[in-house]
């Protein structure tokens, strides 16, 4: 079924590549091609020796010095073929985790702009479910040294998807209304506190409604996805299970769905609110993840920041926070058989600690306190200050690398200075 | 020290007179077929919510210098922003592949020449820049 999908699109991403490149074509003008770029010069300090920073889980995650983070190239071509057709490529060169060249290539899509209210696009996009979907690369755009990690390091491993999507957008009552309906699937490199593993997200479903007037913006949003292939095996626990005839293990089957993630759905909602009046900005955001997988437990996150612009310089403070919904998701073994024999059950129970493992590897639980400040130097040149501090619960690691074993809770102070520009 | 610093800002208030004492207005080609436009359709064009004119044909805004007095004080009489502010608007939706900011020049000469020799441009102007081969299609109230 995925490579029903899959390939179809391929084909018209790289149809879609071609095209882009073709500089002979009937179409081409002076005006048509548009090029432009962006760029953060980044470097950040993490005091901690245990535990690794890293902005998501699709780069590499670092302690003390580094410049690798934050620091990035990207380029950009707009095509404009007439007033209906256009084409946007945009490729950005970051510290990833997967060596895939192609990886390298956030966007390219063709639009069709089917009247003024309403466009369609296919092949490569950003996930657009949330406020910096689309442009948080591009650190002149936004406020702060980085998005805050607590509400984006997760989502933002479906970051980018391939397939298509409806913009619907009309001006409603004093504001601006825009609704988008996308679905297509995504692969991503991931890690979290163990190595990395690849994981490919199919029948991504996302909806977005924005709506913005004057000073203020509100937007909600939806995804909904599953995963059908996953690098990071269970089969440890699924081959210990098989051991054991569901006659002397009767939970053995059931346990087994549990840890698979086969079908099971992944969801996301989203809900945030923008106000800026030129002195002062309000920026926040609230997303819930609702899993039915149980290794990939529900989380709620968010963040509030205040931002405050006398002249040049911005200053600003953001709170940020990410916990589990679902606490006491059991490690039970399930039933044993009572004509089990006893060395059956000892070696059964005895997989209660790695369920308990595997189980608690993803959770996350901190919040970060940040201020800092952002300088217009020139038009399009922006330097931003930033210090976060994280303090981390017990065991909830899951949005750091471990380098050593950390004590139970840990604080971790990360401290940014960048430099964006725009050409 | 008192009386210096009075007579640069009558100085100032002098060279701005001109300038404040006009009207923005925003213009198109004269063989444009568009006649007016309302501030919230400036708006759509400008801040690339829509990139064609009411009448469905391409529209092509033009902006003038970077830093200009002329651009500071459209973008404000318009949406109320700062040019830092509209730059990032535009950065955001540049780069998030929505839409193109409005073309950009050097020089006011240059930016004159593309709006009259080019049907579907539009532009902003001070009332005393506009000659018979444009049309004002909106004027901002003093």
């Amino acid at each position: 079924m995925q490579n029903k999908i899959r390939r179809p699109l391929r084909t018209l991403f790289y149809l879609l590549l071609l095209n882009t490149f073709n500089n002979n074509s009937v179409f081409a003008s002076e005006d048509m091609f548009k090029f432009s770029g962006f760029a953060t010069l980044g470097a950040i300090y993490n005091d901690s020796n245990d535990l690794g920073f890293h902005t998501n889980f699709k780069t590499p995650a670092r302690s003390g010095f580094s410049f690798a983070p934050d620091s990035l190239i990207g380029a950009q071509a707009n095509i404009e073929f007439n007033a209906q057709w256009d084409a946007v490529v945009q490729a950005v060169y970051r510290d990833k985790l997967d060596d895939k060249v192609l990886n390298y290539l956030d966007v390219a899509f063709l639009r069709y702009h089917l009247d003024n209210s309403w466009e369609i696009r296919a092949g490569r996009m950003n996930t657009d479910i949330y406020f910096l979907s689309e442009y948080k690369s591009v650190g002149y755009a936004y406020l702060w040294a980085r998005p805050p990690s607590e509400f984006y390091g997760k989502v933002s491993s479906v970051s980018q998807f391939e397939g298509a999507d409806v913009l619907y957008k009309r001006s409603f009552g004093d504001g601006f209304l825009q609704i988008k309906l996308g679905f297509g699937e995504s692969d991503a490199t991931v890690a979290t506190i163990g190595s990395a593993f690849d994981i490919h997200f199919t029948n991504m479903m996302m909806a977005s409604l924005t709506y913005q007037q004057d000073n203020w913006q509100v937007r909600a949003s939806l995804l909904d996805t599953k995963v059908d292939e996953f690098s990071a095996s269970t089969r440890t626990i699924e081959e210990a299970i098989a051991l054991f005839p569901p006659t002397i293990w009767p939970g053995g089957p059931e346990l087994r769905d549990r840890l698979s993630f086969v079908g099971k759905k992944q969801q996301f909602f989203g809900l945030g609110y923008q106000y800026d009046n030129d002195l002062w900005l309000v920026q926040s955001e609230v997303g819930f993840i609702d899993s039915e997988w149980d290794l990939e437990r529900d989380t709620v996150s968010g963040y509030i920041s205040v931002g405050y612009q006398p002249e040049n310089i911005t200053y600003y403070a953001t709170i940020s926070a990410v916990r589990p919904t679902k606490n006491n998701v059991s490690d039970d073994v399930g039933e044993i058989s009572p004509s089990a024999p006893e060395y059956a059950v000892a070696i059964i129970q005895s997989f209660q600690p790695l369920i308990r493992k595997a189980l608690d590897q993803n959770l996350i639980k901190q919040h970060t306190f940040s201020v800092g400040a952002k300088w217009q130097l020139s038009p399009s040149l922006v330097a931003k200050l930033q210090v976060d501090y994280s303090i981390i619960a017990n065991n909830n690691f899951s949005l750091w690398r471990l380098y050593n074993e950390p004590d139970s809770g840990q604080e971790v102070t990360v401290s940014s200075l960048n430099l964006n520009w725009i050409f | 020290m008192h009386f210096i610093r009075k007579s640069v800002l009558g100085l100032m208030l002098l060279l701005c007179l001109p300038l404040c004492a006009q009207a923005m207005v925003v213009v198109v080609s004269k063989h444009n077929p568009i006649e007016s436009l309302s501030k919230t359709q400036i708006i759509d064009i400008y801040m690339g919510r829509y990139n064609t004119f009411p009448n469905g044909v391409l529209a092509k805004p033009l902006d003038r210098a970077a830093g200009s007095p002329e651009k500071k004080r459209f973008y404000q009489e318009l949406v109320g922003k700062s040019e830092a502010k509209i730059n990032a608007y535009w950065a955001r939706l540049l780069f998030s592949g929505r839409a193109s900011p409005p073309s950009s020049f050097d020089t006011d000469d240059e930016m004159l020449n593309e709006l009259k020799t080019t049907p579907q441009a539009i532009g902003y102007l001070l009332e005393s820049e506009v000659d018979d081969s444009l049309k004002v299609v909106y004027r901002f109230e003093k």
